[in-house]
């Protein structure tokens, strides 16, 4: 199939079940609220009111969190996976029907966001997720069913240093990228002493403009806020110094030793390269505690199948791995194929991409430890993305080199203030200045009104794969009496899901230990793997015979166990698979 | 898979296994083999006797002697370093790492480390050479870096160990560490097990039998033996000794090379506690100009090399003209290599020492992290081998490594399956009879250490009811570790290389300042900043990577304006033996002012002149 005729097919089915979906919630009661009729895909009347248009420092995750605990006990557990480099708690929500099954041994998602300091919206979009799925279970079956299945482990944010001090202190869009823990950048002995500096007290991280007939840049026509390069061989009239900063530690040089700097996603074992490879891969792999607090949390919880790590931006749905001799197996190649294909449905503007291919190598990132080392299939979805300001795909934006998109969004719809005009000031070095420019939260983090139906989308993807996760469960059991007080059981156990209960790379690499299917209400005297149901061919299990090995049950697939028992039951099947879930049936 | 709890075997099974235990020991024969730890013949030093030993030098020599904590193994027990160095300032000396016992097996190199811990501290302040070395330079040594592992040799039954305490479900059936060895014929002592088996693929090698090698088909050659590490199959899964007590091997445990899903690999680089103190160490301490590591690696009889093709190391693009990334390192850079080799050079003068069995590389071991991790100048020398006179030992395999044949691999088949993948970068082996080194040591050790090679005895055995099973071959720990006879020796030789090897650390001196009058109020003040020692400041690679400092000169002015040059600058590698970098700056200032000109390196000392603009 080609990939568009693919594509097509994967919308269209998507399509068809989004429809059956809707049919489903619809036909909950419509619930009018005094005053409002309700609208639909939001809680008419929340238990825990909460605002998605703002972002969140640590101490009011904490307060949503425990409300949401307190208001659904049976529902969302609150905790913390590890403490940060500064002592921060590492927050986490474990969502899902406490009073179904053992949390801890359902089928699990693992959700994270915001390791990079600056690319704070995955808190607020894994929050959201924790919180809808908190206020609408009892409105939607579908969801209250995902509950029953699943358990949703979400940190909101696995570096929470760092979203402090992007939202405590003044900086750019892009700082800091790194966590907090001082590096020694620019190899003076010295640790963050050259940081970026406010030099106008106005809170923000701007850009530091010098007027100059000889500069290489100039005014746009446009909007005087902006500045353009000047062509080749076009006069300019003005210099660009940087961003906001002076030099703090008097080399010579401006902000080169700024707050951390590493790269919080670079620093993962699977295939981590020292820095003189990648760039921010820190000093060894897992040096941070972050690092660290969530390997551990993964390793102890094997019921993970899932994973998806929040970014920002450019509205990529990207998966590992993130090197060309690094391996993903052609049959978990197809289950990611399908997610993404219902991701670039769900998610318009974005595109889903293999990330050293289509974006760029990366050596120690996280999404590929969580595949590569623990065999768990992995998204990392880079939120928001231009598409979104006019709903207009790139080459349809702006052609005016006088223009940009983000400022004529923010002229027509934020009213300009998502920009600092053009402010004089006196540096210490270059004299009489200006400092202006795009405030931190524009360009990468959400405008307001536009961040609920961002969160939305994407906890609908990440749902959708939540969905998709192994579930095992014991289809049909058939007893037959063979004589001589025997019984021959034979078991079919399927698993309902797209997802294998073990990928490839899981079994390769032998990293969860198989599923194992026994047989209880009698004496096993031989167990067997029925290899090809269809000719009735049987492999004997010589030791512990009564509790079946099998490598991995395949998506939508079945394995057939059979058991020669002394007894003529009743018996029971139980099918306990470390990623696919524990069920029982009896006949 | 990691365990979670210790001791995971359930009474059931235990039970079990107690029985079946009972079962087999109804030896045939008891053979009485002199124990090989004995004091007389391995006078080597356990976890108590190092600490008693260390509590020793800090009293004794508390001017030089302080004990810095490096981790606590997951067994319990402190990884220490000795830091010798004279009263305050040691920190800020260029220092030398000494590295000991991350392959548990090689208890030699922890006597090493404590030897010259020992006596270099009593000869400080007598021995003016050692004195003025200690003034100078300061000195780390690891004594044991997996003491979990080497414990193994002071208990009984001994056997190699090479893995930490943490629990770990190696064969992945949800039990941890159930199924270790057992001493089947009562000897103190684990060793392998041969099981009569015509359908086994092993024989025994014609020229001397107590010697097993694989069957080669090829050759018409039929196998009459399985083998395998003495014991019993505990958890009744057919495989034997597949998930014995322990996790994480520390010599497989650092960056560099690490490979995943191994036995003793973790689950991930510098997931043992030991193995991340010695990664953290070298942070702590920025002043570690060089590290001698102690263990099955070597790089001082054959000193690595740079290649080529190997070590493309840069951004490109693949065939598709996608984005590619730099590529990993495989081989040391060019730069490097003549230093490397001088320095092997050296050790092969000063010990005498010209040849001995090669070394490969196993992952993510101590030396390599040491060079192509932390940036540091790094050598390795297993210190001891069985002296086999008629080789000329190039040849040795792998086999006399301590790498194959542990009592930790479930079989000999698997045991020669886990060789080590990554190739050492040297000279190609040449292809040779595989049972050629282990005669000679077969050889050696009967002359020289009675009991060393346990005879095979034939025991009765519950899994293999109807076959004869024997039990024999060297005994653990022998051909890694020099008997009392050796071993005064070993330590002269390594204390002697140790101490030349701290005194080939980068010094920095400045030299020849002068201060020019250009006009009255604007002079130019030069400087040479020179290495005197013979490493230079940093390795090529210490010079990519980013974490080893650079010199640091800097201009300390009373006033005066820098009109040319930085006030701080860094310098990339200088190199050794005298060579230097000038360096020079234009004042503006009042005549008479001064001005101080300094030189500093956490791995090279500093230097410093007050000058006077005139």
């Amino acid at each position: 199939m080609s990939p568009t005729a693919g594509r097509l097919a994967g919308r269209v089915a998507a399509v068809v079940a989004m429809a059956s979906l809707a049919a489903v919630m619809t036909a909950g009661p419509a619930i009018a609220q005094a005053g409002a009729l309700a609208a639909l895909g939001s809680p008419p009347d929340p238990k825990v009111p909460v605002s998605w248009d703002r972002y969140y420092d640590h101490a009011a995750v904490e307060d949503i969190g425990r409300r949401l605990e307190d208001a659904y006990p049976d529902r969302c557990r609150f905790g913390s996976i590890g403490k940060s480099y500064e002592g921060r708690d590492i927050w986490l929500l474990t969502v899902t029907n406490f009073r179904v099954g053992d949390a801890d041994r359902k089928p699990a998602m693992y959700i994270d966001g915001n390791i990079h300091s600056n690319e704070i919206q995955g808190q607020e979009i894994a929050l959201y997720t924790a919180w809808y799925l908190c206020e609408m279970a009892d409105r939607v079956p579908w969801v209250s069913d995902l509950l029953d299945d699943r358990t949703m482990y979400i940190v909101p944010t696995i570096n929470p240093d760092g979203r402090a001090a992007f939202i405590d202190s003044p900086n750019t869009p892009s700082s800091p990228r790194s966590g907090v823990a001082p590096r020694d950048d620019d190899g003076d002995g010295l640790f963050d002493e050259d940081d970026l500096d406010d030099l106008d007290g106005d809170g923000h991280i701007t850009m530091m403009r010098r007027k100059d007939p000889n500069g290489r840049w100039l005014v746009s026509r446009e909007d005087p806020r902006l500045m353009i390069r000047a062509r080749p061989d076009e006069p300019g009239e003005y210099e660009i110094l940087g961003y906001e900063g002076f030099d703090n530690d008097n080399d010579g040089r401006v902000n080169e030793d700024r707050t951390g700097y590493y790269d919080p996603n670079r620093n993962w074992p699977w295939l981590w390269q020292p820095q003189y490879v990648q760039s921010g891969a820190d000093t060894y792999p897992t040096s941070l505690p972050e690092t660290r607090a969530v390997i551990d949390f993964v390793v102890n919880h094997e019921n993970i199948a899932g994973a998806q790590t929040y970014h920002n931006s450019g509205g990529m749905i990207l998966r590992g791995p993130g090197q060309a001799e690094d391996v993903v197996h052609p049959s978990d190649v197809r289950v990611y194929d399908r997610i993404g294909e219902i991701g670039e449905t769900i998610l318009p503007g974005y595109r889903y991409m293999v990330l050293w291919s289509d974006l760029y190598p990366v050596w120690g990132g996280e999404l590929d430890w969580f595949y590569g080392a623990r065999g768990i299939l992995t998204f990392s979805n880079e939120l928001w993305t231009s598409y979104n300001y006019f709903r207009t795909e790139r080459d349809e934006q702006i052609p005016d080199r006088h223009d940009r998109i983000d400022y004529r969004f923010d002229r027509l719809l934020l009213f300009g203030e998502a920009v600092v005009p053009w402010t004089p000031i006196d540096h210490p070095t270059y004299g009489p200045i200006e400092v202006g420019g795009v405030k931190k939260q524009y360009t990468r983090a959400i405008p307001g009104f536009m961040l609920p139906e961002e969160a939305h989308r994407n906890m609908a993807f990440t749902l959708f794969q939540a969905h998709q996760l192994p579930l095992a469960k014991v289809d049909s059991i058939a007893v037959r009496q063979i004589g001589q007080g025997l019984s021959e059981v034979t078991a079919i156990v399927a698993n309902k899901r797209l997802a294998p209960t073990h990928t490839q790379q899981d079994q390769d690499h032998r990293i969860s230990r198989p599923d194992w299917i026994s047989l209880a209400g009698g004496d096993v005297v031989a167990g067997f793997v029925v290899a090809d149901p269809l000719q009735d061919i049987a492999v004997e299990q010589k030791r512990r015979p009564e509790r079946i090995e099998v490598e991995s049950i395949p998506g939508m697939g079945t394995v057939t166990v059979r058991w020669i028992v002394r007894g003529s039951g009743p018996f029971t099947v139980t099918v306990d698979s470390p990623k696919g879930g524990v069920h029982s049936l009896s006949k | 898979m990691r365990g979670t709890q210790a001791g995971g075997t359930p009474g059931r099974l235990r039970r079990a296994i107690e029985k079946r235990l009972l079962a087999a020991f109804i030896p045939g024969i008891v053979m009485l083999v002199p124990a090989l730890h004995a004091q007389d013949t391995y006078p080597y030093h356990d976890d108590d006797a190092l600490s008693s030993a260390v509590r020793e030098m800090e009293s004794r020599h508390g001017n030089l002697v302080q004990v810095l904590e490096v981790a606590t193994t997951p067994g319990g027990t402190a990884v220490r370093a000795v830091r010798l160095g004279a009263g305050e300032g040691a920190e800020n000396r260029p220092a030398l790492l000494v590295v000991a016992g991350a392959y548990g097996p090689h208890l030699v190199g922890t006597e090493v480390a404590l030897h010259v811990a020992q006596s270099l501290a009593s000869r400080y302040g007598s021995d003016s050479t050692i004195t003025r070395l200690l003034d100078r330079i300061t000195m780390y040594l690891v004594l044991s870096a997996n003491p979990d592992a080497a414990a193994a040799f002071f208990e009984r039954p001994q056997r190699e160990r090479t893995r930490n305490a943490s629990p770990y479900d190696d064969d992945r059936d949800a039990e941890v560490d159930e199924d270790g060895p057992e001493d089947l014929d009562g000897n103190g002592l684990i060793t392998m097990m041969r099981v009569l088996d015509p359908a086994g693929e092993w024989l025994a090698d014609p020229e001397n039998p107590e010697l097993m090698r694989k069957a080669d088909p090829v050759k018409g050659e039929i196998g009459s033996y399985r083998v395998y590490v003495e014991g019993i199959d505990n958890d009744g899964d057919e495989a034997w000794k597949e998930d014995p007590p322990g996790g994480i091997d520390v010599n497989r445990n650092l960056p560099y090379g690490y490979e995943f899903f191994p036995e003793g690999a973790g689950l991930y680089p510098v997931e043992a506690p030991e193995a991340r103190g010695i990664a953290q160490f070298y942070l702590d301490h920025p002043n570690i100009a060089a590290v001698y590591v102690l263990g099955p690696q070597d790089n001082l009889l054959e000193a690595w090399e740079h290649e080529r093709e190997r070590s493309a190391a840069g951004a490109g693009e693949d065939g598709a003209g996608r984005r590619r990334s730099r590529r990993p390192l495989t081989s040391v850079l060019e730069v490097d290599e003549p230093y490397f080799a001088e320095v092997a050079r050296t050790f092969r003068e000063i010990t005498g020492l010209e040849s001995g069995p090669s070394s490969a590389p196993s992952s993510g071991d101590v030396l390599g992290s040491a060079y192509y991790d932390m940036g540091r100048w790094s050598f390795g020398s297993r210190a001891w081998w069985i002296p086999t006179a008629d080789d000329d030992s190039e040849e040795a395999p792998e086999a006399a490594t301590g790498e194959r044949e542990t009592a930790e691999e479930d079989s000999a088949e698997a045991a020669e399956a886990a060789e080590p993948k990554r190739s050492h970068p040297g000279k190609a082996e040449k292809e040779k009879d595989p049972l050629e080194i282990e005669r000679r040591e077969l050889r050696w050790l009967r002359e020289n250490v009675p009991g060393s090679f346990v005879d095979w005895v034939e025991v009765s055995h519950p899994d293999f009811p109807d076959r004869t099973v024997e039990v024999g071959g060297f005994a653990p720990f022998a051909r890694l570790n020099p008997p009392a006879s050796e071993l005064d020796s070993v330590l002269a030789r390594q204390e002697r290389f140790i101490v030349a090897l701290a005194g080939l650390l980068p010094s920095v001196t400045l030299r020849d300042v002068e201060v020019e009058s250009l006009s009255d109020g604007v002079y130019r003040i030069k400087a040479r900043v020179a290495n005197e020692g013979f490493l230079p400041t940093l390795s090529g690679l210490g010079e990519l990577a980013r974490w080893p400092r650079r010199v640091r000169v800097e201009v300390v002015t009373d006033g005066q304006e820098v009109a040319s040059g930085q006030a701080v600058q860094l310098l990339g590698a200088i190199p050794g033996s005298g060579q230097g970098e000038d360096v020079e700056w234009v004042l503006i200032g009042r005549a008479g002012s001064r001005v101080t000109i300094r030189a500093s390196s956490p791995v090279a000392g500093q230097s410093s002149q007050t000058v006077t603009l005139r």
